[in-house]
């Protein structure tokens, strides 16, 4: 009995030192010194990078509730990191980029060493593979700072619309995948385009009205090169892009057919793209249905086959034509945004020649659509 | 030998220390001189004057003492002693001595009437369903409720006693046949080698039957309900029952009867299965949440959802407690109001619960001394801690433990903590069992009564888990 | 009937231990580190190189588990050749041991702190490892039995729930580079070999058929679905994944609703990586007696030189820098050596119980 009273006070005492000795040497970041970014942009210019960071904090009010706010800091260094170092003290308190959903790149940060800027981010700042790039041509700033009609943040904003897989067709190109393309055989990768549109104050009617607010359109896309090259991609050209590389879900596109508007919905599609002997094809499975037309005959056109048939057929075309004038933007600028000459290293390996792929080869897209009258 | 009164009356007095509570009583009768001894409230004395004595006064005088004795219309039979010690003995123990001048020896009967507390629902295994009979102190009464359950010959009880000064009845309670000759002789053998002053409850026999007597986690389990002890001695365990304990003890102990309880077995299975479940989630989040809580704030806040972090970001401002202080203060003060309640008299219970309520609640929290989350998750984690009521001790050390863990080296060190834990457990043997089995090491015709409980009319063998002679129940 | 706790020197598990604990060696370190090592070098013929492994450790499985059968550690102890091949079993383990922690501290100290000191970190970790050593290769067995069900419902909400785009063509070319340089450069990697041979000196109690066959089949089927995966996901840049596991656990259907779940791959490969560990302590310190006759001063001397050279490097980058290369060739080497010369002291031994009966 005396051997286990003695054992107990000496465990006890062993135990207090122990975790002296350990909370003495291990350092800790509690959650309140923590400045947490919702979203950071990353620019480049001669002197070096400037990145910018959109932080949240929250402080609790009397009532119980918490205060949450948005604050936009700007720093330069001449590495990422040393602008990151920079931001945390003015911030005040260690960046954690960990939360961070989306990443804003400028063109010029993404046509030098995008990849090892990125990797530095995920490997020492936490940056998640999984953060969604998109691209701007402006400064990624002023998209951060961008004053949403809504209310919200441009961060929840942007986080709202590349993280719904559904009813848009946005690139949402993360970390990840752009490191495979971007070391892939292509070399390139394709971002979503951001671009300011300014709203008219006359357009918001709220009972707080804020001014000078804009929405971000991310219809457009930037392609991309590891040997230095950027391509803009319009809307009509990106819709090509996304046809092939993407697996689009109630997506709408819009046609004219004989006179009459109409627009109709990508349920499904999935887009086998192969290459072999210097030829390519693009094999798009489609399901699609019609959502809106504006006549008041269509019904029964569409009880006549031929009509049907001719329908699924400019519909068909469409798409080809999307595919078909993505791949002529992507040979004209030597741009292997569609991963072609991937694909072709695939089949062929050890023997694949890179030179002058994209001029080589021809490209044959074809549709097989399921139509189905909504 | 012959029975000389005067001398062996003021022996009597002399070994019982001249106690006032020892009544000793002399009258004559037709055999002479005669004298009773007895402690006063164990006897029925309306039986001993009007039943016993009068029948002395009225037997012929031709009969023997002893035979007359025999005759008495009393429950027990009557002893003849020759020993003045055996004789104290059991005089302390509530028996009658009569002591007859001349007569062959010392005669002990039994007229106990000691007042008890009525059988009634154990106040920690209430159940919804089932029997609410439960022990009581008196051992006798205990072991005659398991011989209601078990109407079996082969029920053996073998009493001892332990305790130098106290004396105190112990029973070793087993069905022949069923349970192994080597864990009751094992079970026999420790309770002997007891050197022990006294034996005020259960738990000072608990501590020797335990195999690792250090240890934090009870190795020997424990029910105050006689349906619950008959179930087990059914499954080949032995039981002890301790005279003035409504615990009984039983051996082979396994680490999963903490998480069974008797209404599974009067219940649904599904519904059985799934309280299991819970409750293992609760025994689980009592020990880890607070420390895993303590740990994503300190070390692993890129570990936590946005939202939440936000949420929480917003309630620990203006803490003026790391988050390692402001857990173990909310434990503390919980501690201090389970404790408070335990002892504070029922009529002041309800104002107490709403100022503890109210001092917790809400004015600590809106003071700004402790955060809403560490007060919510402190309070799940000490509900959850009766999930599994037997091991509440090491449950509710487990978790202070494991703050303190994981305020020094965060989430890795609950992980190795929880490894070094496990480790412990699934090294000990409890009486030749595992005493994480059926999990660890996989006993598969035991996981029926797992996690996922079979049907009772399925379960037709005895557990393989803990050593038993005969497997099958039918 | 005393027993406080299980004697020490016991060496005997049941068949599901023993199944349990090839499935958690085996995901530990191949599923961890080996692919971004090999990308790193070979491209995206990683995922042949690791199926390829996959085809030897089955064989060595089905090696080391007809060792177990016959208990060939009895065989060992009474054969000339005992002492040399102890000798080269312990140096094996004890360099598995360590370079295995390399990998483990790395992940710790980049992952989950901010800034811990590498002792706090390597004696931290060496804690369970010698107690679960020290307690014998049953209490591991039985610990990882305990595991078991947390190990597999962790891998099933990651697998199951996993969101990521994957292209199967990018596991084409199946050979990146040319087959000879491949083949060459595999056994570099001979670190990461030789999950079952530390358990050739446990003997199986009770066997059961079906039961190892299985656990192999669904260890190293897993490892080659799981790689199958991430060279489907991430393609040439497997590199970028110092912990594959881990990372992979960020691309999940459930993280958008409940955060990154990267707890649900932390808790898993820690316990996979501390049951590994204690096995190979195990295996260390019970060649180290042979010796060492003391078996508590045996297993005090393997712990002793682990952690004194690990802190005398003193940087974890070091031994991953150098666990690939020379090192790999005489690892894989030695797995061989060690199974030959066992398996011939078994047969040896085997022939003269059948002379003598």
């Amino acid at each position: 009995m005396r051997k286990l009273y003695k054992a107990k006070w000496l465990i006890l005492l062993i135990f207090i030192c122990l975790f002296t000795f350990l909370g003495r040497v291990i350092d800790s970041f509690s959650v309140s010194q923590l400045t947490v970014a919702v979203i950071i942009g990353i620019d480049r210019n001669e002197s070096g990078y400037s990145v910018t960071a959109q932080t949240v904090s929250a402080s609790s009010q009397s009532s119980g509730q918490s205060n949450v706010t948005y604050v936009t800091v700007t720093s330069e260094g001449k590495t990422v990191s040393d602008a990151i170092s920079k931001l945390s003290k003015k911030a005040g308190g260690f960046l954690s980029l960990a939360h961070c959903n989306v990443v804003v790149m400028s063109e010029n940060a993404l046509l030098k060493n995008p990849d090892a800027v990125l990797l530095s981010l995920v490997n020492s700042h936490m940056l998640p593979l999984n953060a969604v790039i998109i691209s701007t041509l402006d400064s990624p700033a002023e998209t951060i700072k961008a004053k949403i009609p809504t209310g919200s943040s441009a961060s929840l904003y942007l986080q709202g619309l590349t993280l719904t897989e559904e009813k848009n067709s946005i690139t949402k190109n993360k970390i990840n995948e752009f490191l495979t393309d971007y070391t892939s055989k292509s070399a390139s990768s394709l971002f979503a385009l951001s671009t300011t549109e300014e709203v008219s104050d006359e357009d918001i009617i709220s009972q707080s009205p804020a001014e000078g607010t804009s929405t971000l359109n991310l219809d457009s896309n930037l392609a991309v090169t590891a040997d230095g090259k950027s391509l803009v991609l319009d809307g009509e050209a990106s819709k090509g892009a996304i046809l092939i590389r993407s697996k689009l879900k109630y997506v709408p596109f819009t046609l004219e057919f004989k006179g009459l508007p109409l627009t109709y919905e990508i349920l499904k599609s999935e887009c086998d793209l192969k290459c072999e002997n210097k030829k390519a094809s693009a094999k798009l499975k489609v399901s699609a249905a019609i959502t809106e037309v504006h006549s008041e005959k269509f019904s029964e056109y569409l009880l006549d086959s031929d009509f049907k048939i001719a329908l699924k057929a400019e519909i068909e075309k469409q798409l080809k034509e999307y595919m078909q004038n993505a791949f002529e933007i992507s040979k004209e600028n030597d741009v292997d945004f569609l991963m072609i000459k991937n694909k072709a290293y695939q089949k062929e390996g050890l023997n694949f020649v890179d030179k002058n792929f994209l001029s080589s080869i021809s490209f044959s897209p074809s549709v097989e659509l399921k139509l189905e009258m909504s | 030998m012959k029975v000389e009164i005067e001398k062996d009356l003021n022996t009597l007095k002399r070994l019982l220390c001249d106690s006032d509570d020892v009544t000793f009583k002399t009258f004559e009768t037709s055999m002479g001189k005669s004298a009773v001894a007895y402690i006063d409230g164990f006897v029925d004395k309306q039986s001993l004057y009007f039943a016993v004595l009068k029948c002395l006064y009225d037997a012929p005088l031709s009969v023997p003492v002893y035979e007359k004795l025999c005759r008495l219309p009393i429950p027990e039979s009557v002893d003849m002693f020759e020993d003045l010690n055996e004789v104290l003995s059991k005089v302390l123990s509530g028996n009658i001595v009569l002591l007859i001048d001349g007569a062959e020896g010392y005669f002990c009967m039994s007229l106990k009437k000691t007042s008890m507390r009525a059988i009634s629902e154990p106040p920690t295994e209430s159940v919804i369903r089932g029997p609410r009979e439960g022990f009581i102190e008196d051992y006798k009464t205990n072991i005659t409720l398991l011989r209601r359950r078990i109407k079996n010959g082969n029920l053996i009880v073998s009493e001892t006693t332990v305790g130098k000064q106290t004396n105190t009845s112990v029973a070793v309670c087993y069905i022949k046949g069923i349970a192994d000759e080597k864990v009751v002789e094992e079970v026999k053998m420790r309770i002997s080698k007891i050197k022990i002053d006294g034996v005020p409850d259960s738990y000072y026999i608990e501590q020797y039957l335990s195999e690792s007597k250090y240890s934090l986690f009870n190795q020997v389990g424990i029910s105050e309900k006689p349906d619950v002890i008959s179930a087990k001695l059914l499954e080949g365990r032995v039981a002890v029952i301790v005279d003035g304990s409504p615990s009984v003890l039983t051996v082979p102990f396994l680490l999963f009867e903490s998480v069974q309880d008797s209404y599974d077995y009067y219940s649904n299975d599904w519904r059985a299965s799934l309280i299991r479940i819970f409750r293992i989630i609760g025994m689980v989040l009592t020990i880890f949440l607070p420390a895993v809580y303590v740990a994503m704030e300190t070390y692993h806040s890129h570990l936590l959802p946005l939202k939440f972090l936000i949420s929480l970001l917003g309630a620990t401002s203006g803490i003026p407690f790391p988050p390692q202080i402001e857990m173990l203060l909310v434990l503390l003060l919980f501690e201090i109001l389970n404790q408070a309640s335990i002892r504070m008299p029922r009529f002041l219970g309800i104002s107490l619960s709403i100022v503890g309520a109210i001092v917790l609640g809400e004015t600590a929290v809106k003071a700004g001394l402790i955060s809403s989350p560490a007060v919510l998750i402190i309070a799940l984690s000490s509900i959850g801690i009766f999930c599994v009521p037997l091991q509440l001790n090491s449950v509710s050390t487990l978790r202070v433990l494991f703050v303190c863990v994981a305020s020094v080296t965060g989430l890795y060190g609950v992980i190795i903590g929880a490894i070094i834990t496990v480790g412990y457990l699934v090294s000990i043997n409890c009486y030749g069992s595992p005493f994480t089995a059926p999990f660890a090491p996989v006993v598969t015709p035991d996981l029926g009564d797992g996690f996922l409980k079979a049907e009772n009319f399925n379960q037709t063998t005895r557990p393989f888990s803990i050593p038993n002679t005969n497997r099958r129940r039918k | 009937m005393t027993s406080y706790g299980i004697p020490h020197t016991q060496n005997e598990i049941l068949p599901s231990q023993n199944a349990v604990m090839i499935f958690l060696t085996s995901f530990f370190l191949k599923l961890s580190s080996l692919p971004a090592l090999i990308a790193k070098e070979l491209d995206t013929s990683a995922f042949i190189v690791i199926v390829f492994f996959c085809l030897f450790e089955l064989i060595l499985c089905a090696v080391v588990y007809f060792l177990q059968l016959d208990g060939a550690k009895d065989a060992i102890d009474k054969s000339r050749l005992k002492y040399p091949l102890y000798a080269l079993m312990c140096l094996y383990f004890c360099a598995k041991l360590f370079f295995a922690l390399g990998f483990i501290v790395n992940f710790v100290t980049n992952f989950l702190f901010e800034s811990i000191p590498l002792y706090v970190v390597i004696l931290t970790f060496m804690l369970p490892v010698v107690y679960l050593g020290y307690k014998g290769i049953k209490t591991i067995g039985r610990t990882a039995q305990f595991f078991f069900a947390v190990t597999v419902i962790c891998l099933f909400l990651l697998l199951a729930f996993l969101k990521i785009n994957l292209d199967m063509g990018r596991l084409l070319p199946i050979f990146s580079k040319p087959p000879q340089t491949v083949f060459e450069s595999m056994f570099g990697y001979g670190l990461w070999l030789g999950d079952s041979l530390p358990l050739v000196l446990c003997k199986i109690k009770r066997p059961k058929k079906f039961l190892m066959p299985l656990s192999c089949a669904a260890s190293y089927g897993l490892i080659v679905v799981v790689s199958m995966i991430s060279v489907a996901a991430f393609g040439s840049a497997l590199y970028i994944n110092h912990n594959l596991f881990v990372n992979l656990s960020v691309f999940n259907q459930l993280s958008s609703v409940l955060g990154r779940l990267q707890y649900l791959s932390i808790i898993p490969w820690m316990v996979a990586s501390i049951i590994s560990s204690s096995i190979l302590f195990w295996s260390a310190s019970t060649c180290a007696q042979a010796f060492i006759k003391n078996d508590i001063a045996s297993k005090a001397a393997v712990a002793l030189i682990i952690v004194v050279a690990f802190l005398a490097i003193g940087h974890s980058d070091v031994l991953i820098d150098h666990s690939v290369g020379y090192l790999g060739y005489v690892m894989t080497g030695a797995i061989v050596v060690i199974a030959l010369s066992v398996l011939i002291i078994n047969a040896v031994r085997r022939k003269k119980d059948a002379k003598t009966v």
